[in-house]
């Protein structure tokens, strides 16, 4: 398989990459938290969290954050991220179904850079985290 | 307490140790499936030299991978992230996680002895339309390479509401 990423000539402003959508499950709070050893148990402990006020547990936002580096790094390739940044606006809660949205906002031909906007919303279009990148894609063989 | 006296402010430095499982173990937690994260023929199919780790993978690299004895001497003014967090929650309020920027230089990758450094760069105190104070707090952290090249820069913005 080819994990090279997009050409950087195939780029057009406007252009967006393909989605990821996941559904999020406890599960994946879990599996982030042994992962990153983020153990705020607002989200892992269904008690704690209401005690809290919260309704459940809900979503690290770096667990968001990596959602949205895996299908940057998808489409541009990995390795070829310049700069990744991120704004979090709303938590994630358990079975949102987390979309990712990513639309090319210019292209540096120069430095042959491209700029990225990005975005996780959930299916009632509640926007989780917003950001954007800059990325060195690949070019094609002269 | 002033929360702006906290500019300047070192974080504590870290040395820490890039491993495959942890490297893999991050890029399934994050639903990455490529077996660049997985396998060095798939890295270096991508002209890598090693396996790399995912993107936000060093926002979590000193609570990971933190080893007791490469750690370099602690400064005698340095606070920890969650010695910050504490002094803005002295008179109670909440503390969110606002904002992460990472910019990339050089690949992360398996087997790397990163070292981080890091500062309170700025501290900026705002009132909201609702008239609540607004503290945005930005944490900078460096990652080098064993011979000094920058790998990572990062800043995470934690923001106080009281």
């Amino acid at each position: 398989m080819d994990e090279g990423g997009v050409f950087f000539e195939d780029l057009e402003e406007g252009g967006q990459a393909p989605v990821r959508t996941h559904k999020l499950t406890r599960t994946d709070l879990v599996r982030y938290a042994g992962a990153s050893r983020d153990f705020n148990p607002m989200h892992h402990d269904e008690i704690k969290a209401q005690a809290a006020g919260m309704r459940s547990v809900f979503g690290h936002g770096m667990f968001t954050a990596g959602l949205l580096g895996t299908a940057l790094t998808d489409f541009v390739g990995i390795g070829n991220l310049r700069e990744y940044k991120v704004r979090f606006t709303n938590q994630a809660w358990p079975d949102d179904v987390l979309t990712t949205e990513i639309v090319v906002t210019g292209k540096d031909e120069a430095n042959h850079l491209v700029s990225l906007d990005c975005k996780v919303v959930t299916e009632t279009g509640t926007v989780v985290l917003t950001g954007s990148a800059t990325a060195a894609a690949r070019r094609r063989a002269a | 307490m002033n929360p702006t006296e906290l500019i300047g402010r070192s974080l504590p430095p870290a040395a820490v140790v890039v491993e495959r499982g942890q490297v893999a173990a991050f890029a399934a937690a994050v639903t990455d499936t490529s077996p660049v994260y997985r396998r060095p023929e798939a890295a270096a199919e991508i002209g890598l030299p090693a396996i790399p780790a995912p993107p936000t993978f060093t926002f979590a690299a000193r609570l990971l991978a933190a080893f007791e004895e490469p750690q370099p001497p602690r400064p005698q003014d340095a606070a920890e992230v969650g010695e910050v967090i504490a002094q803005l929650r002295a008179e109670g309020g909440m503390i969110l996680h606002a904002e992460q920027e990472f910019s990339y230089h050089a690949p992360v990758l398996v087997g790397d002895v990163l070292s981080a450094t890091g500062s309170v760069e700025d501290v900026r105190v705002t009132t909201s339309k609702s008239g609540k104070r607004m503290t945005f707090v930005r944490l900078c952290s460096e990652w080098r390479k064993a011979d000094g090249e920058l790998a990572v820069a990062e800043v995470m913005t934690l923001l106080h509401r009281a």
